[in-house]
């Protein structure tokens, strides 16, 4: 817990953003340092791990790294913004999801009008997130929803990402395939199974 | 510069250890000898200063281990219930005092005590820094002991970082990782490893300093390095290993700790499952050794695990004993645990409540500004906000849940007029359902160790629905829903009622 570190830490998180790795544990050290030391505690770099948490979903990273802010720093604007992201990301509200990034973008005072600069996968990255929930949500659904929610605007593109997930579409419906482990079926243990010698007692008892 | 720490912790050794047999206290408690200096040093307590020295020279574990959890525990309630012990001088005067523990064996709670005390100290006095108005003059003392951290010569003490590498340093130099490593893998645990870490005094303070880091970050909010701590992965919860056998405040503080940290992130079958373990060992615990010195604090540990695993069961629901179920219920109130469970929406208060109840202590590393002194915010309040924002998205969930389990098959729309939401919104709820409940859960977590190659408490798969008694997908409009109910084998349950009642 050296407050040398931090400039290295900082480092790390700007080359997880522009390679696309991702690693939990130096993202998070990042905040924890800045937790321990908040006078060297620098605002974008905050910003930049709650974003590189996003795309960590379904793992709540997200979460964790709230708990290493405060009070103080959970006020900020910049916070809140990416709080609300989170929150819709995590209620399922994927159409809204992509609206707000919109707004989010093209507002000027916000870190996130460079977000293609500086992290380019971003939006790949959560449309695979999406996909998964997609894929064990869904067994058929329909292609215009299915564009809304992963933010698809043409049929070309949404073609690719069907290949991609080995998805059919079928007309205006698309088809994901359930791997057979998950196709219902009914559980059913040996409920009413009454063992012999049980049986045995209780006849004798009746007799008696 | 690891002999002067352990000095430190020695002085501290001879305040705490006292003990008597209970033949001196009863014989001596009306001779009180009162000398001049020696104030309330009486003849029962100075017996046993000599006893237990003796003890100690000799390397009498067992001895030294009984009286320090028995009669210790008498003697302190008998003479020193509201006063303090006397000072260390005079209990000093008595013992030559003797420097240079390393020669000598501890019994193992009372390493454990050592290290609970030492990061308990450190949250009071933490707490003490944020709380109070504080006069000028300790404001003055406070600034200048912390700005020693500036000279080289010593470092003040409470400082943060000193806490976190005393702790640190006790694991290094116990070399704690290469016996924990290899008792899991069920090699000789004996091979290897320093001279220090031969000495069963250095392997049981390292073990239980890695419990103490796990509890001192969770402490500062960082779950995620509570469960990393170094090879705090190779701390195994279950009876078979050797080194927790003993000490059984110390894994009960294990589980706590560990199921809390996996709470906080939202692994509520794991967390459910240690807790499930803690509240076993307790119980076998009461069940053979008498009350030991530990006994209220485990009480109130247990207390807190019953909390925790409600708000668990609420948010995730599973199934659980029966007889933990009850009693859980009453502890929280059965009221209030109707309510959590069917999240209406001023539940969250109920969940707040037992959160702050059952929580751990949280502190800073934050010093406060000593020239302008105010309160600081306590960081308690804060872990407490982000985690109702965490329930509020379960509770939605409730009551959607409470009508797919009445159906096989159900229309989206119906469902939607059902919860009083369009469909639109119903499918975002649902996407959400599906999210909240792919439960990362650590396989075989309570019977295997977690070795380094499983990935260690952290780590664990995505299990779809199978702790969970339900799993549904849409198809377009329709929701398609299946049950696994664990149906239970009534049939065998009235033959045996049956046989009893003839």
């Amino acid at each position: 817990m050296n407050i040398n570190y931090i400039a290295d830490f900082e480092k790390k998180v700007d080359l997880m953003l522009s390679s696309n790795t991702y690693d939990r544990r130096s993202a998070l050290h990042l905040l924890k340092l800045y937790q321990f030391y908040p006078e060297k505690l620098n605002l974008k770099y905050i910003e930049k791990v709650l974003i590189l948490t996003l795309t960590a979903l379904p793992q709540n990273d997200f979460t964790l790294a709230l708990y290493l802010l405060n009070e103080d720093l959970h006020k900020k604007e910049e916070v809140q913004r990416l709080i609300n992201l989170q929150l819709l990301l995590e209620t399922g509200n994927f159409v809204e999801f992509w609206k707000e990034l919109k707004i989010s973008k093209s507002n000027s005072s916000s870190n996130l009008k460079n977000l293609d600069k500086f992290y380019p996968k971003f939006n790949d990255s959560v449309k695979e997130f999406i996909a998964k929930i997609v894929n064990i949500t869904f067994e058929n659904v329909e292609k215009e929803l299915l564009k809304s929610i992963l933010n698809l605007s043409d049929d070309i593109s949404l073609s690719a990402f069907l290949r991609n997930h080995g998805w059919n579409l079928n007309n205006h419906t698309v088809n994901i395939p359930r791997p057979t482990a998950t196709q219902l079926k009914v559980l059913n243990n040996a409920e009413g199974v009454v063992q012999f010698n049980q049986l045995k007692k209780i006849i004798e008892y009746s007799r008696s | 510069m690891s002999g002067e720490h352990l000095d430190d912790v020695d002085i501290e050794l001879n305040v705490y250890g006292e003990g008597d047999d209970s033949e001196f206290v009863d014989d001596a408690a009306e001779s009180y000898i009162e000398t001049s200096d020696n104030a309330f040093l009486n003849e029962p307590v100075k017996n046993f200063i000599h006893y237990f020295y003796k003890n100690f020279q000799e390397k009498n574990v067992w001895g030294l281990s009984g009286l320090y959890m028995q009669t210790f525990h008498k003697i302190t309630e008998r003479f020193f219930k509201t006063s303090h012990w006397p000072d260390v001088k005079l209990i000093a005067k008595e013992v030559n005092n003797e420097q240079g523990v390393f020669q000598y064996e501890l019994p193992n709670q009372w390493l454990y005590d050592i290290i609970d005390e030492f990061i308990y100290q450190y949250q009071s006095f933490q707490q003490y820094l944020r709380n109070k108005k504080k006069s000028k003059e300790e404001l003055e003392l406070l600034k200048k002991n912390f700005s020693k951290i500036s000279s080289n010569d010593s470092r003040p003490c409470w400082d943060v970082n000193y806490v976190l590498s005393t702790l640190n340093e006790v694991v290094t130099i116990s070399n704690i990782n290469e016996p924990l490593t290899a008792g899991n893998e069920n090699q000789d645990s004996n091979l290897g490893g320093s001279e220090y870490s031969q000495k069963s005094f250095y392997r049981m303070l390292g073990y239980f300093s890695l419990i103490g880091l796990l509890r001192l970050h969770s402490l500062f909010g960082d779950y995620d390095l509570a469960l990393k701590v170094d090879t705090l992965e190779n701390v195994q919860l279950t009876k078979k290993h050797p080194f927790s056998k003993l000490v059984v405040i110390s894994r009960v503080s294990t589980c706590y700790y560990v199921g809390f940290s996996y709470l906080m992130m939202n692994r509520f079958s794991d967390a459910i499952e240690v807790f499930l373990n803690s509240l076993s060992v307790i119980s076998n615990s009461k069940f053979h050794n008498k009350p030991g010195p530990h006994t209220d604090a485990i009480t109130k540990m247990q207390e807190k695990i019953y909390f925790l695993l409600a708000i668990c069961v609420s948010l995730s629901p599973q199934r659980i004993e029966e007889s933990v179920h009850t009693v859980m219920r009453e502890k929280v109130g059965i009221d209030v645990f109707i309510k959590m469970q069917r999240g209406v929406e001023d539940t969250l208060n109920d969940f707040g409540e037992l959160f702050q109840k059952s929580s751990p202590r949280f502190i800073s590393p934050v010093l406060p500004n000593f020239d302008n002194f105010s309160p600081l915010p306590n960081p308690g309040d804060y872990q407490l906000k982000i985690f109702l924002s965490q329930v509020k998205q379960h509770t939605k969930m409730s009551v959607v849940r409470s009508y797919l389990k009445l159906y096989t098959t159900l229309d989206l729309t119906k469902l939607a007029e059902y919860v009083d939401s369009s469909p639109s919104d119903l499918r975002t709820l649902l996407l959400s359902f599906k999210h909240k409940t792919i439960n990362q859960k650590k396989v075989g977590l309570i019977d295997n160790a977690p070795t380094k190659a499983s990935g260690g408490f952290f780590d664990g798969e995505y299990n779809n629905s199978l702790n969970n008694e339900l799993d549904f997908f849409i198809d377009k409009d329709m929701i398609f829903i299946n049950e696994f109910k664990q149906k239970k084998n009534s049939a065998d349950w009235f033959v045996r009622h049956i046989v009893k009642f003839q």
